[in-house]
């Protein structure tokens, strides 16, 4: 392909340094209004730690309530950067050169809450580091840790090896920045020239990385799916558990991606690097693994359901059409067959409205999926239920544990928004690379050749 | 052992008439010093015949005295926290209920909730109303903690808070506990409890390390029914079994092959269980629990008064 | 029985000579005999202890400690001295030699390690004799079973030695992995020719 004529380089470069360190009139409302609830969050687990776990709805019975649902949500959407970037990788996709710093962010962001919920949970969490002077290896709780951490450093580090020619870029470009930007610009770059030798580095501690991160990625969320797989609960007591977390991991990372890239085309201006392209291509991903989430969910509550064995009975009962039919037919239906439906048909894959339509159903339904994966199950133990105290044998989450929830998923987005305040949200030196090398169609991105075809390019 | 307990703190016994008074003395300073409480108002009290042995106590006031052995009250052996996670040697507890005879009283967890400081609201050993399936007796079942030989939860704790001693009694340290409640999720049996709140704490004082200690209650901690270990190194029956009057309650020691219940009645363990038809509750999963139960035929009591609670009743 | 005489005495006022000596000599030898039914003999309890395949065999004698005679008609029970309780293993009455045979299985363990467990001869609640016990120690045939330490396993304190090699392996393989990959940032930094201002 031909190369880039300088200027237009230098455009493109530009526009995507354009959001570094703007200020954007919507984007500070959202700062504002997620600090907000964050400190609202904050203000509870001052309280919840005060009072003790007593200020939550959870008690002997539903022991596990709302924080480690979110803990399953957030471990599930931290996969989406390794598929993005991995996976996707090793499937030679040319288009997701745009969404991997994206990707990325969603995935330090996630994982970092992650590893926040566990201690929200901890009865007694001044005593944490015990884990690491008491620890016993063999339980699942330990790998739990171990895993988020080697993860997020991972993460941490292959959201790093891409901005580093970026960061590059920054440093010699930005040359009216601040001088604190500067210096950090000029550190981080590691003084990156783009010479032979340096690219070869890059590349393969970047190849490293990916093979690496992968199989962490899918045991971080297996790990978590363990703690409810390696219990001897009725409905527990599964063996789908890991496959069905962590394809319902993938599926819902996905739906997120969808909507955060949505946002921050219109909001950064990047209609041109984030096209219906890159949504086609993402819906068609969504489809193909809500499709097949739909066949593990058959296969998870359908074959017990034929049985009927007595254990099992209660919660199934529960789910199909007792306390919690409305939502476990909600998540089934609205989650999973519907966006199918919608997805199958191209018409709609084009149009970026629908494509968040979608996703936006199949987030709800994944996160209404964690939460009936815990509670249910836990209101209907071995041991029947009896002469209960007030709220043992129910399970309403309490304004503390609301507030906590809304402030994790608030916090979540706030990091992304902070990541992408110092860094471009678009890896410039990969998307240019590309375009020169497989064109802009490959990529996805659209009218970049085009202005280097307008008249005023000399030939 | 010098002290005349079958503990296992790691005092050197040499036999030595003077090495075992000294070491008689040390563990009488530390025994003392927790005892020192209970015998200040006892050191005035001239009414007891002397012992002659002298034992070194504290007093409150940070003095070493030397008094008579006679002075100084309750008189415990110290108890290591090697002891505590060792459990108690030679001994294998294991208990068994026969719920021909249970007649769902609920004296046991009151006992229980005495001896233990708990409020009335917890039930460490817990008096259900079971019906197997609906053309059979409904019956009542008491469910201590099981104390399985396999335990789920032990497998799941990640700071080994929850432990299997060789005696057999699964405990719970307090002071190592960092609340996830994973034990509380693995355990099938739905025995364990968890401190939501600050618990009331009673006016006593503590001699042992925090897993054999009488009150367990502990703010974001777990607890359960412990088997009564601080009644068991004294040669007592835990709560429930003496506050069970038709006798329900058997507990015993396996190695020793017996069990006794609370009129003091003991029979061979291996003999109950075969005449009995004895069998453990959940076999199926595996855990191996050491609690057995005889199964509730020729009850004393009328099985049609039994009301089967409702599941998920709320008191 | 002080009551009884007393109104022996009143009588005896009203009574003509004879007859009131009469009664008083019935009156005293009635008391007597009531006061000699009424004081339990103290007693001895012999145990002499054998054993064939299956079975303990004890002999107890009970002996008069007054009269040195044997002690007839005597309720005698043999225990067990467990843990927590006595548990009984044979009882019977004493024939007019004062002894009992009685039998008991032999499959009785130990109270600890070293087999010992003790033998209780008691009399409780005779009529004719106080409370009184013997007891002796004996060995037990069966083994007793030994202190195990928890093995090295999913349940106890200690990992097993495939976990512990396994976990260390995989984590630090990975970690190592990103301590190389960090390694070739520190790289490509000294492979700056340019000097940057």
């Amino acid at each position: 392909m031909e190369k880039l004529n300088p200027e237009i380089r230098n455009q493109i470069e530009n526009e995507l340094l354009g959001t570094v360190g703007r200020r954007y009139r919507q984007e500070t409302f959202w700062v504002i209004f997620l600090g907000v609830i964050c400190i609202g969050g904050t203000v509870a687990w001052i309280i919840q730690l005060r009072k003790g776990l007593g200020v939550t709805a959870m008690r002997d019975y539903v022991s596990w309530g709302l924080y480690i649902s979110l803990l399953f949500f957030f471990v599930g959407v931290s996969l989406i950067g390794a598929l993005v970037s991995c996976v996707l990788r090793m499937s030679g996709a040319k288009w997701r050169y745009p969404l991997i710093r994206i990707a990325e962010a969603v995935t330090l962001s996630a994982i970092f809450f992650a590893g926040f919920m566990p201690v929200l949970d901890m009865g007694r969490p001044e005593r944490l580091y015990f884990l690491i002077t008491h620890g016993r290896i063999q339980s699942p709780i330990l790998w739990d840790v171990v895993a988020i951490a080697t993860y997020f450093i991972g993460s941490v580090i292959y959201f790093y090896l891409p901005l580093i020619p970026d960061l590059a870029i920054m440093r010699d470009k930005l040359t009216d920045a601040p001088e604190w930007r500067k210096k950090m610009w000029r550190w981080l770059a590691m003084g990156w020239e783009d010479n032979l030798l340096q690219r070869r580095l890059l590349k393969k501690a970047m190849l490293i990385l990916c093979i690496v991160i992968l199989p962490v990625a899918i045991s971080v969320h297996t790990i978590s799916a363990w703690l409810i797989a390696f219990t001897l609960r009725p409905g527990w007591n599964s063996t789908i558990m890991g496959p069905y977390f962590v394809f319902g991991a993938l599926m819902a990372g996905t739906a997120i991606m969808i909507l955060i890239i949505a946002k921050l085309r219109h909001g950064y201006r990047l209609e041109h690097y984030l096209t219906p392209k890159h949504f086609n291509n993402l819906a068609k991903i969504l489809l193909a693994l809500t499709a097949f989430y739909l066949y593990l969910n058959i296969n998870k509550y359908g074959v017990p359901a034929y049985k009927m064995a007595k254990e099992e009975r209660a919660v199934l009962e529960d789910l199909f059409y007792g306390k919690h039919a409305f939502f476990f037919w909600f998540t089934q239906i609205a989650g999973l067959l519907i966006p199918i439906i919608i997805l199958s048909f191209k018409r709609f894959r084009q149009s970026i409205k629908w494509v968040v339509t979608a996703s936006v159903m199949v987030l709800l339904g994944a996160l209404i999926n964690r939460y009936l994966i815990v509670i249910p199950n836990m209101l209907h133990p071995f041991t029947p239920i009896q002469h209960a105290q007030h709220g043992y044998a129910t399970y309403n989450p309490t304004l503390i544990e609301w507030t906590i929830t809304a402030s994790s998923l608030a916090g979540f987005v706030l990091l992304i928004i902070l990541l992408f305040k110092p860094f471009p949200v678009i890896t410039m030196w990969e998307v240019t690379e590309e375009v020169e090398k497989s064109g802009e169609k490959e990529i996805g991105v659209e009218n970049i050749i085009t202005l280097q075809n307008a008249p005023t390019h000399a030939s | 052992m010098a002290c005349g307990n079958n503990c296992t703190c790691s005092q050197n016994n040499s036999g030595n008439h003077d090495n075992s008074r000294r070491d008689f003395l040390f563990k009488g300073l530390m025994g003392g010093i927790g005892a020192a409480f209970l015998s200040g108002c006892s050191s005035n009290d001239n009414t007891k015949p002397e012992s002659g042995e002298k034992v070194n106590v504290l007093t409150h006031d940070g003095k070493l005295v030397s008094v008579d052995k006679s002075q100084v009250a309750n008189f415990k052996p110290h108890i290591s926290e090697d002891d505590v996670r060792k459990g108690i040697p030679g001994k294998k507890f294991v208990m068994v209920i026969d719920l021909a005879k249970c007649d769902g009283c609920g004296k046991c967890t009151k006992a229980c909730n005495k001896m233990h400081y708990l409020p009335s609201n917890k039930e460490w050993i817990e008096v259900l109303e079971m019906q197997d399936s609906p053309d059979v007796s409904p019956y009542y079942f008491v469910k201590p903690c099981m104390h399985c030989d396999n335990p789920p939860c032990t497998k799941v704790c990640p700071v080994d808070a929850t432990f299997k001693r060789e005696d057999g009694i699964v405990a719970i340290d307090n002071e190592r506990c960092i609340g996830c409640r994973f034990c509380m999720a693995a355990c099938p049996y739905s025995v364990r409890l968890f401190n939501w709140t600050e618990p009331v704490k009673p006016n006593i004082i503590e001699t042992t390390p925090a897993a054999e200690n009488v009150f367990q209650s502990k703010k974001g901690c777990v607890e359960k029914c412990d088997f009564c270990p601080h009644m068991a190194r004294e040669g007592k029956l835990p709560a429930c079994v003496t506050g069970c009057p038709m006798n329900a309650i058997w507990f015993g020691d396996a190695n020793e092959d017996a069990v006794t219940c609370y009129d003091g009645t003991t029979t061979k363990l291996s003999q109950l269980l075969e005449d009995g038809g004895a069998y453990r509750f959940l076999e199926e999963l595996g855990t191996e629990p050491r609690v057995y139960y005889l199964p509730p035929v020729n009850r004393t009591y009328d099985a049609k008064e039994i009301k089967i609670g409702k599941e998920g009743s709320e008191k | 029985m002080v009551l009884k005489i007393l109104s022996h005495f009143k009588m005896l006022q009203h009574m003509q000579v004879k007859k009131r000596y009469c009664i008083i000599f019935l009156s005293f030898l009635l008391t007597t005999t009531v006061a000699a039914q009424d004081e339990k003999i103290n007693g001895n309890i012999a145990l002499q202890m054998s054993s064939n395949d299956s079975m303990y065999v004890v002999t107890a004698t009970v002996t008069n400690i007054t009269t040195q005679q044997p002690a007839k008609d005597v309720e005698l029970t043999l225990y067990v001295q467990r843990t927590f309780g006595l548990m009984k293993v044979a009882d019977g009455t004493t024939d007019s030699m004062g002894t009992i045979i009685a039998e008991f299985p032999s499959d009785i363990q130990g109270h600890d390690s070293s087999k010992n467990f003790i033998l209780i001869a008691k009399v409780e609640e005779s009529d004719v004799m106080n409370d009184t016990a013997f007891q002796i120690s004996m060995q037990s045939k069966l083994p007793f079973p030994e202190d195990k330490p928890i093995p090295r396993s999913m349940a106890g304190a200690h990992a097993p030695w495939w976990l512990i090699i396994t976990f260390i392996a995989v984590v630090g393989a990975v970690w190592l992995l990103f301590v190389y990959v960090l390694y070739l940032v520190y790289r490509i930094k000294k492979s700056s020719t340019k000097v940057i201002s």
